[in-house]
């Protein structure tokens, strides 16, 4: 298959209101996986396909009132984002907080820290200084998922929608209906399990 | 004076979201200008967020993509086009 260019938004736009079938696969292809990974952090995997679905409908719907402020992406994700929200609130489902009392709360064991406070011994230097590098480790992309998949829904979806969709924390709040306070400590506890899936995979090669 | 331990155990992320008051910031701020253990632990936790965003998505499968684009194309000809040609 021929590696595909990078459509931009103004020419795609255009092409999809003078109804070209084949923009539709552009624009789907292009958008279609990154709204499902958005959607089942917030309404989780069983619901997800059909809220993306809902949002497809509806920004076609809306397409003649796109005005190209944003771009096409921001728009996408927040009619979506919008489908998410409604269904949440419907679903009345919650997102569980039982994870949120008293419980690993800091990143490292305590040990890791001297009476005083200091490091009892310096974090451990890591071989790997990059993303790129670390992502480019078939064993590391396995760990990775792996410890995603350990975490709480609720650590999963804060931590999705902050550090995957880049949303503010107001935004999260808003759209899962949970308090600062609490989208905080489950970003801490999250990104603390990732670290130290890292430092650990850092140190042995494995996780 | 903020240890390594508050900074690390309660301040860390809090501050990489810019969630920390102005007074804990510089508190912040000033530890890591003298703490290399600290500065170190805060490029790692930073390399952790970049993974994260950086983690890319498997593209859709195809006939999964041309199925949805067609729904959407048949819609869209619902709503603009001529009632009379469809």
């Amino acid at each position: 298959m021929t590696p595909r260019k990078p459509v931009d938004d103004a020419t795609l736009v255009a092409r999809l209101r003078a109804g070209e079938p084949a923009a539709f696969e552009d624009l789907v292809r292009q958008h279609h996986g990154a709204m499902k990974r958005a959607a089942a952090a917030i309404i989780g995997e069983a619901q997800a396909e059909e809220v993306v679905q809902d949002a497809w409908l509806a920004a076609i719907r809306s397409l003649p009132s796109f005005e190209g402020r944003s771009t096409l992406k921001t728009w996408l994700f927040s009619i979506l984002l919008n489908e998410a929200r409604g269904r949440l609130r419907k679903a009345k489902r919650e997102i569980r907080m039982e994870d949120c009392g008293a419980g690993d709360e800091g990143l490292f064991a305590p040990d890791r820290f001297l009476g005083d406070g200091h490091w009892a011994q310096e974090p451990r230097l890591w071989h790997e200084q990059s993303p790129e590098a670390l992502l480019s480790h078939e064993d590391f992309l396995r760990c990775l998922e792996l410890v995603l998949d350990m975490l709480s829904e609720a650590q999963r979806s804060v931590l999705t929608l902050r550090e995957y969709q880049g949303l503010e924390l107001a935004q999260i709040c808003n759209i899962l209906s949970i308090s600062a306070a609490n989208v905080r400590v489950l970003l801490h506890r999250a990104r603390a399990r990732v670290y130290a899936m890292v430092d650990q995979f850092e140190e042995t090669g494995t996780c | 004076m903020l240890t390594c331990r508050e900074l690390v155990q309660t301040l860390a992320t809090d501050y990489l979201d810019v969630q920390l008051t102005w007074r804990e910031r510089a508190a912040v701020r000033f530890h890591l200008l003298i703490c290399n253990h600290c500065r170190r632990f805060m490029r790692q936790m930073a390399l952790v967020r970049s993974l994260l965003a950086r983690r890319s998505e498997p593209p859709p499968a195809e006939p999964e993509v041309q199925e949805i684009a067609q729904r959407l194309y048949r819609q869209q000809q619902g709503l603009t086009g001529d009632p009379k040609n469809s």
